[in-house]
């Protein structure tokens, strides 16, 4: 806290100062209390009280306590930031750490005094640190611990020095298992930084004095178990001791469990294990997320790391989907994390009781988050052999009754139930047409999502009405955001091959529109997608009208949630984390992946000294005049009707250098979004440059670190197309883990060779 | 787990208790959360975690104050939550009250104190027993307490070394002038009903309570009348787990005071208290008569009886975006109640009934008229309109032992002799009923 002092406050120094030496004078314990209590509250304030020092100085020497405690908290205050003053204080404490007379006073005086974070008292911590540990009292030992550790922190040689690592692994088998647990969450501790691992009798002795500790001694132990590999004929005995934790009333104890279980099962070569343990963990994880005894942070906690599960064991809890029944009481994120819960484990045996409960939560309005979420669970629904009437009956009312704040999940859902069932598309003409007779506003959340929708229910609207609408939207061009801009471009192409007697005048408008686009990313789209028209025009049909033909149910459900699968998959690894809850990796929001700033000016100009510019035009992207894009006014739309023979492909030649664009950047959840929805190319492969090398290669800043190496996160823009490279550099093994996703899939592997070359 | 801050703040956004790692990282979390907090419309909306660039926090609101907690590397968000839950049980023995912002600004360098020792990097002290000897409450330090009113001590006399080592919930030298025990009871139930009365799902969510007054060291054994009726159980640690699962006994060694032994979740095959039986019917192609009767069962004796019909769940009243107007599904609702009280609020659209004791051998009949807008005859079916409209019953039980589980006995080790168990109290407090029409 910043220390500020003003006149006036000098003053209140002055006062401060005449009432502890009244206090001294009179020798009134509760009285020295309250006025250290009074430079406690100024203190908090910013206040600069540092002059009281030596006054406050003289109140710690006393047998009382709790004036003993708000002494140091004061003296430890100030000492932290002035090596002088701390010192000061230094031979009070010390005194303390021997004192015969309390084990709290030895207690608070050594924890104060490792407390005094100073170069100049880091000499005298040694000795009572080295006397705590052979304390009879378990609270001074512990504290000597904690101590060790904080001079392990502040000064390595002092802690090696003195052999403190020995006298923490002794207080492991420490009789108190308070003692114990801290000695070993601080010998993992030092491990992270010094290296090495844990061996199985430190963790099987610690696992088996867990039925002593409470609360989070336990947990303290269990977090320690997925830092240990166990041998095979350490599983069920190690299975059978964390069963005993998973029956505990404190929820953090429970689910510590759950993990070390799950990592204890994946280490086996028995595939069955795992299926096994699932099952006898399905009634803590239940418990926890569905009974009212727990707070609804807690059950929320546990229904989203119940949703990992499931969306890889999906049949783990089909059979008991009543304990996730939506109560009124259930606020909205909980209502949604069990909406999507039903969704991952919906089939045919539990699919009429999901009907329910998801058709309750669509029509209750008030909640128009909770029912968004229902209505995105239909298209599984009727996959699942829902009745397709009941489902689109609802949704015609919705529309009907013209509920506005459900269009945007509507219309982003029924794509895909257009696509299941096609025959349904009639039923629904009545209440679509009159909306998409006119545009909506630009500005109302469920504008992408209506553009999108257009080309599924395209045949179903009189001819003019998608010109209309398409035509109205090129021209408001300028005030749509990009990402509708960049929905516009291929919804009108797809349009084209939906309505090819009516939307010519539409991509020529477009084509005008693209003519004076900024967004050299749009202009590229534009372009590819010109030229695709050009070479094979039956492919590009083809390839645009696959997207919005017919799926059968047990295709739509393999490919729609392959990903959310995956995505889980990895998740699940992470259990009992933030990354569960918030459902991503952890690598996407953590600090050390958080930088995402594409130009370090620092290896910018290191790269301008080492870089050399490449051979320009070896890898040769076919020229813009080719894609005969972006047209000016009065292109021939014949041309690109012309079904006739393909145009001669663009020449390409051995690729060997591009050209990155870094000059942007870019949210990491945008950036985990595209990662997850792109094709790429992953190569592991040594390097014998240095980590700098490799960063002025990938011209971008780097993140941070962490247990296993350097961590990278990489965008750019090549000629317009997107590119995403992740790259894990192991700097020990001097290897890298390389992963390149480029918008334009056939680039992935030039790209993936190109940065190969130049790392190794 | 590492915690960079946790911070207590008021609800107007002021800083009241704070520890963090570095000096200014609580007033940072604190006006970053308000920042969220100011960007959305409804506190329910808020993610758990919010995700800024140097860390996450998480935050839980007790009591008008935010709990916010501030982790910079992956964390274990429910040590985290646990952590607020046992800092706010600390409090509550220590003060014997609730965390309140009266409490911190009346107590807050002791709340300082102890938040300091609680909370060390990863490692988190919240041994209920280390602290409450470290901090004594007034009570337990009357004898020596000053006239000033803060309590003082010239020695502590017992500090951590007086738990035990093996048994950490439990002090040792516990001495009571007479040695009592007290079983408390606590369930609460809920079931979700169709619109044929039925049950679909039903829960009752239990814990037994002890007040244990024992001096030394005893071994209870609690045994149950029903245990095979529990579903899921979770206990405090002090129970013996292998017990339980061979015998179905609580055996411990209780901590001193009141604690919770046991938690339990009870699973169908109980008895609904009340009996509610819808029934519909459209009158009109814009009309739907409805019905609610609804009465105890069995020998169930229910007081405080209230239903809620939330007709605002429904498409009642929407708002559009952009100049579309309004359009209300549900254009008019009459309800009335033969006794009891009810109303019918316009503004909110819910109507609520609400009587003193649910007659004995009698039922509450509610009868309403639901007045549509046409749509459609393709999209129209009113029934369905119901589907967003979920009454609720919720009462409370006036007898005591209507409890699902029951307790059979107490048993103490041999060295106290006598009837030292003082009976069991059911409390089964409340209930809730919700139907899907």
């Amino acid at each position: 806290m910043r220390n500020v002092r003003t006149e006036n406050q000098k003053n209140e120094v002055d006062d401060l100062k005449k009432l502890i030496r009244d206090a001294l004078a009179k020798n009134n314990t509760a009285r020295k209390i309250e006025v250290l209590k009074k430079v406690i509250n100024i203190m908090v304030l910013g206040v600069d009280l540092s002059d009281l020092f030596s006054d406050v100085l003289m109140l710690s020497v006393t047998p009382n306590i709790m004036q003993k405690k708000l002494a140091y908290h004061i003296l430890i205050h100030y000492a932290s930031s002035n090596p002088k003053l701390a010192v000061m204080s230094v031979d009070s404490m010390q005194k303390d750490c021997s004192s015969d007379f309390d084990p709290s006073i030895r207690g608070l005086a050594l924890r104060s005094l490792t407390s005094l974070n100073a170069p100049s008292v880091l000499d005298y911590l040694a000795e009572p640190i080295q006397h705590g540990f052979t304390d009879r009292s378990g609270y001074v030992r512990r504290t000597a611990v904690i101590g060790a550790l904080k001079l392990f922190h502040y000064n390595p040689s002092a802690f090696e020095a003195n052999n403190f690592m020995e006298d923490i692994i002794n207080c492991v088998n420490d009789r108190d298992p308070r003692v114990a647990v801290t000695a070993a969450q601080s010998i993992i501790e030092i491990q992270k930084s010094t290296g090495g691992s844990i061996s199985s009798d430190f963790i099987i002795a610690l696992l088996n004095r867990a039925g002593e500790m409470a609360d989070f001694l336990a947990l303290a132990v269990l977090d320690l178990i997925p830092q240990y590999t166990p041998a095979e004929e350490e599983i069920f005995p190690l299975m059978n001791a964390i069963e005993t934790v998973l029956s505990t009333i404190n929820p953090a104890v429970v689910v510590a469990g759950v993990r070390a279980m799950i990592w204890i099962v994946s280490q086996s070569h028995d595939s069955e294990l795992l299926d096994q343990a699932m099952h006898r963990l399905r009634t803590p994880l239940i418990t926890l997320g569905c009974s009212n005894c727990y707070t609804q942070e807690i059950r929320f906690s546990m229904l989203k790391h119940i949703l990992t599960i499931v969306r890889i064991y999906g049949n783990l809890f089909e059979d008991c989907l009543y304990y996730f029944t939506i109560m009124r009481e259930d606020p909205n994120y909980i209502r949604i994390v069990k909406l999507q819960i039903f969704e991952a484990v919906v089939n045919g045996k539990n699919r009429k009781f999901v009907e329910s409960e998801v058709f309750t939560a669509m029509h209750n309005i008030s909640r128009p988050n909770v029912a968004a979420c229902a209505v995105s669970i239909l298209p599984k629904l009727i996959a699942n052999g829902s009745a397709v009437d009941s489902v689109f009956r609802r949704i015609g009312m919705i529309l009907a009754s013209k509920i506005t704040p459900l269009y945007k999940s509507i219309f982003a859902t029924l794509p895909a139930l257009i696509q299941l069932t096609p025959q349904k598309l009639d039923y629904l003409k009545s209440v679509l047409l009159p909306i998409f007779t006119h545009i909506p506003h630009l500005n109302v959340p469920y504008l992408n999502e209506f553009i999108g929708l257009l080309p599924y229910i395209a045949p179903v609207l009189p001819d003019a009405i998608p010109t209309y609408l398409l035509e109205e939207l090129l021209e408001h061009w300028s005030e749509l955001d990009n990402e509708t801009q960049a929905l516009l471009v291929p919804t009108v192409y797809t349009m084209f091959f939906v309505r090819a007697g009516s939307m010519g005048s539409v991509v020529t408008q477009m084509q005008n529109v693209l003519v004076n686009c900024k967004n050299t990313m749009l202009v590229a789209i534009n372009a590819h997608h010109i030229q695709l028209m050009n070479s094979d025009p039956h492919q590009f049909r083809d390839m645009l009208l696959s997207t919005i033909a017919p799926v059968e149910p047990e295709i739509f459900l393999q490919e729609k949630y392959a990903l959310e699968q995956a995505n889980s998959a990895s998740l699940f690894d992470e259990f009992n984390s933030f990354a569960v809850v918030m459902g991503k990796p952890s690598d996407f929001f953590l600090q050390d992946a958080l930088s995402m700033s594409m130009v370090d000016d620092e290896l910018l100009k290191m790269e301008e000294t080492t870089h050399t510019e490449p051979e320009p035009e070896q890898y040769t992207e076919p020229e813009p005049e080719q894609f005969a894009a972006p047209q000016p006014k009065g292109v021939s739309l014949e041309d690109l009707l012309d079904f006739g023979a393909p145009a001669t492909a663009a020449p390409v030649t051995e690729p060997a250098t591009f050209d990155f664009d870094v000059t942007t950047e870019i949210e990491m959840s945008a950036f985990q979004e595209m990662f997850l929805g792109m094709d790429g190319v992953e190569d592991s492969f040594n390097y014998s440059g240095t980590t700098d090398s490799i960063m002025s290669v990938l011209r971008k800043a780097a993140s941070g670190t962490n247990e296993q190496g350097f961590r990278y996160f990489g965008y750019a823009h090549l000629e317009g197309e997107i590119v995403l490279v992740y790259m894990v550099d192991d700097t020990e093994a001097k290897s890298v883990d390389l992963v390149v996703k480029c918008m334009d899939g056939s680039k992935n592997e030039p790209i993936m060779v190109y940065l190969k070359n130049l790392i190794q | 787990m590492i915690i960079g801050a946790f911070v207590i703040a008021k609800s107007n956004g002021d800083l009241m208790l704070q520890k963090s790692l570095t000096p200014d990282l609580s007033n940072e979390i604190v006006s970053l959360f308000w920042r969220k907090l100011a960007e959305s419309n409804n506190y329910e909306e808020l993610p758990l975690i919010l995700e800024f660039n140097q860390f996450q926090i998480i935050h839980i609101p007790v009591n008008s104050l935010y709990f916010l907690v501030a982790a910079q590397n992956e964390t274990d968000v429910v040590s985290c939550i646990s952590f607020f839950e046992m800092f706010n049980e600390i409090v509550k023995s220590r003060f014997s009250h609730t965390l309140t912002q009266e409490l911190i600004n009346k107590e807050y360098i002791t709340l300082m104190l102890l938040l300091d020792e609680m909370l060390f990097g990863d490692i988190m002290i919240t041994d209920s027993n280390q602290l409450l000897e470290l901090y004594p409450s007034k009570e337990s330090s009357a004898s020596t307490r000053e006239p000033e009113g803060f309590e003082v001590q010239t020695r502590c006399p017992s500090l951590v070394s007086n738990s035990s080592a093996h048994i950490p919930w439990r002090r040792q030298n516990v001495s009571h002038d007479k040695n009592k025990a007290l079983v408390d009871v606590v369930e609460r139930y809920d079931a979700v009903i169709d619109s044929h009365g039925i049950v679909t799902f039903s829960s009752v969510n239990g814990n037994i309570a002890i007040n244990s007054l024992l001096s030394g060291q005893p071994d209870v054994l609690l045994r149950l009348k029903n245990p095979s009726c529990i579903s899921s159980a979770s206990f405090h640690p002090s129970v013996r787990y292998i017990k339980w699962q061979s015998q179905r006994v609580l055996s411990f060694v209780p901590p001193d005071g009141k604690f919770s032994v046991m938690r339990y979740q009870i699973n169908g095959n109980t008895q609904c208290p009340i009996s509610i039986k819808p029934k519909t019917q459209r009158i009109a192609d814009d009309k739907i008569e409805f019905s609610l009767s609804v009465s105890p069962n069995g020998d169930f004796s229910l007081q405080d009886v209230f239903v809620k019909i939330p007709f605002n769940h429904s498409s009642l009243y929407l708002t559009t975006v952009g100049n579309e107007e309004p359009v209300h599904r549900i254009i008019n609702v009459d309800v009335s109640s033969d006794i009891g009280s009810s109303s019918y609020n316009q503004r909110t659209h819910d109507f609520e009934f609400s009587i003193a004791k649910l007659p004995s051998n009698g039922n509450v009949q509610i009868t309403g008229t639901i007045t549509f807008i046409q749509l459609d005859e393709k999209y129209r079916d009113p029934l369905d309109e119901l589907d967003g409209i979920h009454p609720a019953v919720t009462f409370l039980f006036t007898k005591e032992g209507d409890s699902v589980l029951k307790v059979n006995k107490m048993e103490f080790s041999d060295e106290y002799g006598g009837n030292l168990f003082k009976g069991v109290k059911y409390k089964t407090l409340s209930g809730q009923v919700e139907m899907q029409l």
